[in-house]
């Protein structure tokens, strides 16, 4: 088996035709609502005139009202279909400026000319708000008569959908409420409140309305277009409240609202605001883009306007208005937000002060989530200014802007392998030199684009470098990177598969002629511990370098730092945080030829991070150090899945780690003595407390009872030290994620560490001590879920775990100074309560005594087909209404019982014991096995009527019963003419070889199974074969 | 940059509707469920302004077709005890050697935070770091997970194995 077999039988897996074309069908039908174009290709929109409605089709309750406040603006929307369509008539009742409306669709502008004038509104008390990527700064405005035209033709499409394909750039289009919208809030309210009730519905209404800048209050009444521009006018019922929306290829084209005197608002002077464009990624000197906005009272009127333009890729220069009447300042800007690339927030990507990761992050948890301001943090190279570093969710990610993608592989040829000296190369900077110690490199990847060549991003599509040859590529080279993207490389020798598409490099011929535009050079190290991480980043391109930035400044524009390490004619980026419980940092400048170099590093500690960062910067080895400086000291999250995963107790795997403020209960009751302590814990969770005293020492005066239930002790914490190692452990009636009393052992800092919830909530799976007993080891219903994480604090060792608790009690631990096998052995003494200490060493890993034992390697081919094996669990003891249990019986007996169900086998041993057994459930569910036993050897032979029945394809072995595990029908065997699925499952169980083969006669319904002890899977095959055989097939 | 059109969500559709399926298919394990999720997948792009990229927007397809499937199996409306063989004949788009078809069966049986990692390393050709960064978890979980899958299906990467 290689991987070309898994793409090949991956590759079949794929939707027919007909769910293809339906599903693609049904989602285009979806985006046309999504954009309001419902319109079918034959409407021509010659009846759209019959199919004006006065009213919005559906109305929102909340809307409702509105609307039945005023016919006026009623008017101004029209439904047809689900789509919002504008109304093609001139609305002058509600336009302010007439003299513009009354004009013929024909006329495409109007110029508006009339005498400049000086005087200029006295506007409010200036207003900023610092945003995720900029300051927005209210400034003077002055009203204007200065020449410009309007888009004047009504829109002949669909608004939005014109819009959509007009403006795609623009990042929503739609600042309030529409029909097409308002319909979407009122089928989701139907379907939610049908699923999940009134409150639930009204929920989701209120998230749908606010997501419009404008909410509910203002509606979208006109649409006009240009060749060149397109304006859009929401109103609100009573038209006291407007915004109008312009875009433009230019700079005099817009829809403004004009002010009584018949002037427009214009900003005095330059535009104050300014906001990074692009991906949030760029922290090194982005690109910026300048706005201007305030606002001005007339009489009883607030007008608020902001006027801005970019260059946007593909699309060119445009220019932007947005003019509001008597909105609020909040609805006005988030208008802006709306439309243009400022962030109306505080900062980009997700930013939490506990460590929170990102792994399943996708919003801040409150929306005032502020990240702090940048802040001076000391090194002995200089002082840097660190920006706060916010969680980078996937979504943040840019793509795989490049077409070569090469990671050092073992077995590249050396001509086509990039080192660190090609590095330096790059850069000129001495990168080796720069590297700690302690470091060393695992792995360099260079990736490159080239013009004309699409993006390839993942390389081993089958694609190649280009999905076709461009004009003038010499075939033969072509079909070489053909080759390299596919994994193949021929030495002369001969072709060898690599395991991997990783060594996608440009050192082959068919880019000597094409023209590099961006490259990156990516080096990866790791600490001689691999607890530390260290990455430098070299590249010119940051569409290339979007997805491997670690973390997101949290602010854009980042602050500047001047003058590190004695470098005073430049400067560089520093942002610093805790992500993912682990501390991060990263910098990066520009080099002299306007190469970005980023350096960042996980859990290295600042002072390696300062140094490696004063070499890169200044391309020294030896930078001279400047100052004296004290260091934090390093903590980070400890990554369970490198120490450990399966265990004796459970299967373990770290969470991730967020920290919180921590003040114990002011209602703690602490013990007096440690005998009162380990009473009260032996009363509430058994006595897994008094076994940890055994070697520990109770401290009472650090432990105590936190929360009472009917006078009792519903929760309590136990602590104890042993040497340097201290320990607390709680047990608690309620599951430890859902109380907030406990009391815990703080961290160093004063904070206490929790796992994050994960997808499963714990994660982890911990057994009962009963599935240890009873080796029921995969019954989920015989094992706690488990949840641990880990923090290392100044080189010592804290843990957190616990359990959900669904045996009744939940237990939890904070350990200092212990193993991650010791901590969860620890969890393990409480939740098992087990007396002797010495329980949880039996089950060392060697010893465990139950593995599921399948794979592809484990099948055996017999007379009728293959016996393909599959992963056996151990379930709980199957449930049967009447049991005879076994019977000794006598090998003549048995033989009939078989002859009755016309199976006739040869056994692979001589038996000395032959049992019969009945069992049967009121449901009808009936079982007759006769089992042969010699020494360890044993074949059984079972019948069972109505087995669909029960609730698993079972059959009891000991204390419980074996089930292949999910999705076990293999029919591997069809090259044989029988058609009954065959499943057989194998397990090895302290030291027992067990087979299990089950099949049923699709006729009657009639089971059949084959389960053997310490018999080969050959000779297990053989028996099931010889039950499977029996004329089955008539 | 793509911006979410109907012509770049055909496109877009039309590329990996097929990828999306995999991943949901090999988590849910029903033919239905899978298209159902492939479905929903592709409505909550079109959800979505735009994208860096072609890439960017697969690497979110996939993070997003993980999640909608593994809700779906949370939700409980995947039963157990399906009958794989019966439903890969059924899902199989041309007929498969038996060594496919046995690979097939043997990946259905992988736990499920297993599957997409082991679907993207091997036939999506993503390295170890992408993987973390689509599906959000660290390398080394992705590591860990790809040595889990591959020791669970026997795959010699270098070599057959039988």
């Amino acid at each position: 088996m290689n991987k070309n077999t898994f793409k090949s039988a991956y590759s079949k897996l794929a939707l027919s035709e007909e769910s293809r074309n339906s599903i693609r069908a049904r989602l285009m039908e979806q985006m046309s609502l999504e954009s309001g174009a419902e319109r079918s290709d034959e409407d021509d929109g010659s009846h759209r005139a019959q199919e004006i409605k006065l009213t919005p089709k559906k109305r929102s309750p909340l809307k409702t009202a509105l609307i039945a406040g005023s016919a006026a603006a009623a008017v101004a929307v029209c439904a047809v279909g689900a789509g919002f369509w504008l109304n093609s008539k001139p609305m002058t009742q509600q336009n302010e400026t007439p003299t513009a409306e009354v004009q013929s669709s024909e006329e495409a502008t109007e110029e508006v000319t009339k005498p400049e004038t000086d005087e200029a509104y006295i506007e409010d008390e200036y207003y900023s708000l610092r945003c995720a990527n900029g300051i927005l700064h209210f400034q003077k405005f002055t009203e204007t008569t200065e020449e410009y035209s309007r888009p004047m033709n009504p829109v002949e499409e669909t608004f939005r959908q014109y819009l959509t394909e007009k403006y795609p750039f623009i990042r929503s289009r739609r600042l309030g409420m529409d029909n097409e919208y308002s319909e979407r809030i009122e089928d989701d309210r139907a379907a939610i409140e049908l699923l999940e009730g009134a409150e639930a519905a009204q929920a989701r209404v209120d998230e749908m309305v606010a997501y419009l800048p404008l909410g509910d209050e203002l509606w979208l009444s006109e649409g006009r277009t240009s060749d060149t521009g397109i304006a859009m006018v929401y109103r609100s019922e009573n038209d006291t409240k407007q915004v109008n929306f312009s875009v433009s290829d230019r700079p005099d084209e817009f829809y403004p609202i004009t002010l009584p005197e018949g002037g427009y608002l214009t900003p005095v002077g330059e535009y104050r605001s300014s906001f990074t464009m692009g991906t949030v990624t760029q922290f090194i000197d982005p690109e910026m883009f300048q706005l201007a906005a305030g606002s001005v009272t007339v009489g009883n009127d607030e007008y608020f306007t902001a006027v801005f333009a970019y260059n946007v890729t593909d699309f060119g220069m445009k220019y932007f208005r947005i003019d509001g009447k008597n909105i609020t300042q909040e609805q006005f800007v988030n208008c802006i937000g709306t439309v243009s690339y400022a962030m109306v927030k505080d900062h980009v990507g997700y930013y939490k002060d506990d460590g929170l990761n990102n792994y399943n992050i996708e919003e801040d948890e409150t929306e005032n989530t502020i990240a702090p301001d940048p802040e001076d943090v000391n090194t002995e190279w200089g002082t840097l200014k660190m920006n706060a570093l916010a969680n980078k969710y996937p979504a943040w990610n840019g793509g795989y802007a490049f077409n070569v993608q090469y990671e050092s592989v073992d077995d590249i040829p050396a001509d086509y392998r990039y080192n660190i000296a090609d590095i330096e190369e790059y850069t000129g900077i001495d990168v080796q030199a720069a590297l700690p110690e302690r470091f060393s490199a695992q792995q360099i990847s260079y990736y490159a684009k080239y013009d004309e060549i699409p993006s390839v991003g993942y390389g081993g599509k089958g694609y190649g470098v280009n999905g076709e040859m461009l004009p003038g590529d010499d075939p033969q080279e072509f079909e070489d990177s053909r080759a390299y993207i596919e994994g193949v490389y021929d030495d002369g020798e001969g072709e060898t598969v690599y395991d991997s598409a990783r060594y996608i490099t440009d050192k082959i011929p068919y880019f000597n002629d094409k023209t590099r535009i961006g490259a990156m050079y990516y080096l990866t190290c790791t600490s001689d511990d691999e607890n530390e991480k260290l990455e430098i980043l070299c590249f010119d391109d940051w569409d290339i370098a979007h997805w491997y930035i670690a973390g997101l400044f949290a602010r854009l524009p980042a602050t500047k730092t001047y003058g590190f390490a004695g470098v005073n004619d430049r400067y560089l980026y520093f942002a610093g945080d805790v992500l993912c419980g682990n501390e991060n940092y990263i910098a990066g400048f520009t080099t002299d030829d306007g190469r970005y170099v980023v350096l960042q590093t996980c859990n290295t500690g600042l002072q390696t991070f300062a140094e490696t960062l004063a070499k890169l910067f200044t391309n020294d080895p030896s930078p001279a150090k400047l100052c004296e400086a004290e260091y934090p000291p390093r903590a980070f999250a400890l990554g369970l899945p490198d120490l450990i995963y399966e265990t004796a107790t459970g299967q373990y795997e770290a969470g991730d780690v967020e920290l919180h403020d921590y003040t114990p209960s002011p209602d703690t009751v602490y013990f007096t003595t440690a005998h009162e302590a380990l009473a009260a814990a032996e009363k509430l969770g058994g006595k897994g407390a008094s076994v940890l005293a055994e070697e520990w020492t109770l401290i009472p005066e650090k432990s105590g009872v936190t929360r009472y239930e009917n006078g009792e002790p519903a929760e309590l914490a136990i602590y104890f030290t042993n040497g340097n190692k201290e320990l607390l452990v709680g047990m608690s009636t309620m599951c430890y994620m859902d109380t907030d009393t406990e009391l815990r052992m703080p961290l160093p800092d004063g904070r206490k560490m929790d796992k994050v919830p994960g997808y499963y909530v714990y994660e982890c799976t911990m057994f009962r001590k009963e599935a240890l007993d009873n080796m029921l080891y995969m019954d989920p219903e015989m094992a706690y879920k488990a949840g641990i994480c880990g923090r290392m604090v100044n080189e010592t060792e804290y843990f957190h775990a616990e359990t959900d608790g669904t045996a009744g009690i939940a237990y939890m631990i904070d350990s200092k100074g212990l193993s991650a096998e010791e901590a969860i052995d620890a969890l393990a003494v409480i939740a098992y309560q087990q007396e002797n200490p010495e329980f949880i060493g039996k089950y060392d890993g060697s010893n465990q005594p139950f593995h599921g034992r399948f794979g592809y390697a484990l099948w055996h081919k017999f007379d009728c087909g293959v016996v393909n094996v599959n992963e056996l669990s151990f379930y709980g003891k199957p449930q049967f209404d009447s049991d005879s249990g076994e019977q000794e019986t006598t090998a003549a007996e048995a033989q009939r019982f078989l002859e009755e169900n016309s199976i006739t086998v040869e056994l692979p041993f001589q038996p000395e014991t032959v049992t019969r057994r009945s069992c049967a459930t009121n449901e009808g569910y009936t079982s007759e096995a006769v089992t042969y036993r010699s020494g360890d050897k044993s074949v059984r032979l079972n019948v069972i009527e109505n087995g669909a029945s029960m609730y698993a394809y079972g059959e009891q072995y000991g204390v419980g019963r074996l089930e292949p595990d999910v999705c076990i029908m293999s029919s591997y065997q069809r090259d044989i003419t029988l058609c009954h699925p065959v499943v057989s499952a194998g397990t090895l169980a302290y030291g027992k070889e067990i087979c299990f083969g089950i099949f049923s006669d699709s006729a009657t319904g009639t089971f059949y199974t084959v389960t053997t002890e310490n018999v080969s899977l050959e000779e297990f095959s053989d028996v099931l074969g010889q039950v499977y055989l029996l004329d089955r097939t008539e | 940059m793509i911006f979410v059109t109907q012509e770049s969500v055909g496109g877009l559709f039309d590329s990996y509707a097929d990828m999306v399926y995999r991943i949901a298919f090999n988590i849910v394990k029903s033919r239905e469920e899978a298209e159902d999720v492939v479905m929903d997948t592709f409505t909550a792009l079109i959800r979505q302004d735009s994208f860096e990229s072609t890439e960017h927007a697969k690497a979110w397809l996939i993070r997003t077709a993980q999640n909608k499937s593994l809700n779906v199996v949370k939700s409980g409306r995947v039963k157990r005890s399906v009958p794989l063989d019966e439903l890969l004949e059924s899902v199989l788009s041309s007929p498969a050697s038996d060594s496919e078809y046995e690979l097939l069966d043997l990946v259905m049986r992988l736990p499920d935070k297993l599957k997409t990692t082991v679907y993207m390393f091997y036939y999506e050709d993503m390295t170890a770091a992408q993987i973390a960064q689509t599906l959000g978890i660290s390398e080394n979980t992705v590591y860990k997970r790809l040595e889990r899958g591959r020791s669970a299906l026997k795959i010699s990467l270098e070599e057959d194995a039988v």
